[in-house]
């Protein structure tokens, strides 16, 4: 498999004391066309990976690789290759909406002005009106217009609905997947709208307290996720065919509980008769759910 | 590429340009309107407003050095640090394009120069100096210019550097003081990067519009 975005062992620290963020030997492969959701609650270090990806921030230690380009090393390369929308608007804003897309064009040598013109009305944006006087909304679709119209290979996008109306994120998720199914890119994108990523993304990656915690294809994600009902489980349940991420008594039920397991498969369900045990109820978790239980295990002291 | 940087600087710059400008053309015409009768009056007059030229200059350089990156940093630089070109050129650019304003502003100061000393008549054995003084003007404006780019373009770090030496050297002449010592450090500093050779030499020549 080739991987548009490859990070080996990526450590950076926002400075040298002992609990200072860090990311820790990150270790991400990102493959070639894949639309890869980048998950994490508030802090975990999405927007600090994402910014060591594009030469923003320099690695402490460890590789980075972004279409074969070594980064920082050739970042200017890369960049020419990459579409990037970051958390917070970056556009200079005394410029128009015409002069910041003239601007941004200068700079990018596979710029298409005819599908920037064709977004421009899509989107609704004004020409002349000034980035200051933009709404929230207009400047997220701007900054999407820009880093498509570019024609990159890989789009990185740093939450790039983070506070839009549900109206301008089904436009701009709209175009993106346009642009991803005509062009085939590769897209990169952190959300902590878990169900927005469930709909459009094929790989899923979990950052947690500055460490990748989960990286697998969205399917095997979801579908190795689930909540079991289980009676008569034993106390400790000894070598199991999967992992037990969480176990909780049932409600009213004091001989029921309550299993998140992962790497569930159907036939592992014989498992419990084999320990006196009784399966009553499989149930699958969407992948917010599963996000969530993941975390919990993640954080769970180890006993 | 030039282009479009050079337009974004004019678009965040242009009323400062525009103030710079029209001040650029109030100097000269405002030493040389009803000029007095005698030779000594009229270099005086001359001298008392061709104080204001480095003034100026120093202004020119001082605003537009500062207005450069203020976009950028504003924007922390995430936007011109994710542009595929490499950061020196980027700064090549955006450095070009603050010179190409300064040196505007300098045109303007040369032909307000040239509009007041027109069909002046002047008593024998006084000329004018429109172009050398539009010259000066404009070699100081760029040289500010360039310090003050350098400067902005540094990091903190950079700045902290650069107000620490300074804060270090007014502690230093207060010590120098305090013992008693006749060494000025400051003044020394000064005269010698103000007279011939040093790096500000053009801010102590002559800046008349009018001389012998």
């Amino acid at each position: 498999m080739t991987y548009a975005i490859e990070t080996n062992d990526l450590v950076w620290s926002a400075g040298r004391r002992a609990n200072a963020f860090r990311l820790d030997e990150v270790n991400l492969r990102v493959p070639q066309g894949a639309m890869y959701g980048f998950l994490g609650p508030n802090g975990a270090g999405k927007t600090t990976t994402i910014r060591a990806l594009v030469g923003l921030l320099r690695p402490k230690s460890g590789r980075i690789r972004v279409l074969d380009h070594e980064i920082p090393r050739d970042i200017a390369q890369a960049l020419s290759r990459v579409g990037y929308v970051p958390e917070r608007p970056h556009l200079y804003p005394s410029l128009t909406v015409a002069e910041a897309i003239r601007f941004h064009a200068a700079f990018h040598v596979r710029w298409d002005q005819r599908w920037a013109d064709d977004l421009t009305t899509q989107f609704g944006l004004d020409r002349h009106r000034r980035i200051t006087a933009l709404s929230k909304g207009e400047i997220g679709k701007l900054m999407m217009l820009l880093a498509m119209a570019q024609r990159p290979e890989v789009l990185i996008l740093d939450e790039p609905t983070d506070g839009l109306d549900p109206v301008v994120r089904r436009d701009v998720m709209m175009a993106l997947i346009e642009y991803v199914a005509e062009h085939d890119a590769t897209v990169f994108i952190s959300s902590h709208l878990v169900h927005e990523l469930e709909r459009i993304c094929n790989w899923v990656g979990v950052m947690d307290r500055g460490r990748l915690v989960a990286e697998l294809p969205m399917d095997a994600f979801k579908s190795g996720i689930k909540r079991l009902r289980v009676r008569q489980a034993p106390p400790t349940p000894g070598d199991t065919p999967f992992v037990v991420l969480a176990r909780e008594a049932s409600d009213g039920l004091s001989a029921s509980e309550v299993w998140v397991v992962r790497g569930w498969q159907a036939p592992m369900s014989q498992w419990f008769e084999g320990v006196g045990a009784s399966l009553h109820e499989v149930v699958d978790l969407d992948l917010e759910e599963g996000y969530v239980e993941l975390l919990r295990t993640f954080r769970r002291p180890a006993a | 590429m030039f282009r479009q940087i050079l337009f974004t600087q004019w678009r965040w710059g242009a009323p400062l340009m525009v103030l710079l400008g029209i001040l650029a053309i109030a100097i000269p015409v405002g030493a040389l309107s009803t000029l007095p009768v005698t030779p000594s009056g009229i270099l005086d007059r001359v001298a008392f407003w061709g104080w204001l030229y480095p003034m100026l200059a120093v202004l020119t350089g001082l605003l537009i050095g500062t207005s450069t990156w203020a976009a950028d940093h504003r924007g922390n630089h995430v936007y011109a640090l994710t542009l595929p070109v490499p950061r020196w050129y980027y700064a090549l650019l955006r450095y070009g394009a603050g010179v190409v304003l300064t040196v505007a502003v300098g045109v303007v100061a040369w032909i307000g120069a040239l509009f007041a000393t027109s069909g002046l008549d002047l008593p024998t054995g006084l000329q004018t100096f429109a172009g050398a003084v539009a010259v000066r003007f404009l070699l100081t404006s760029v040289l500010v210019y360039s310090v003050v780019f350098a400067m902005a373009s540094g990091t903190n770090r950079t700045a902290g550097w650069i107000l620490a030496s300074l804060g270090g050297l007014i502690l230093a002449e207060f010590l120098v003081d305090a013992f008693g010592s006749e060494v000025n450090i400051l003044e020394t500093l000064a005269i010698l990067a103000g007279s011939a050779g040093g790096p500000f030499a053009l801010f102590s020549g002559t800046w008349m519009l009018v001389a012998i």
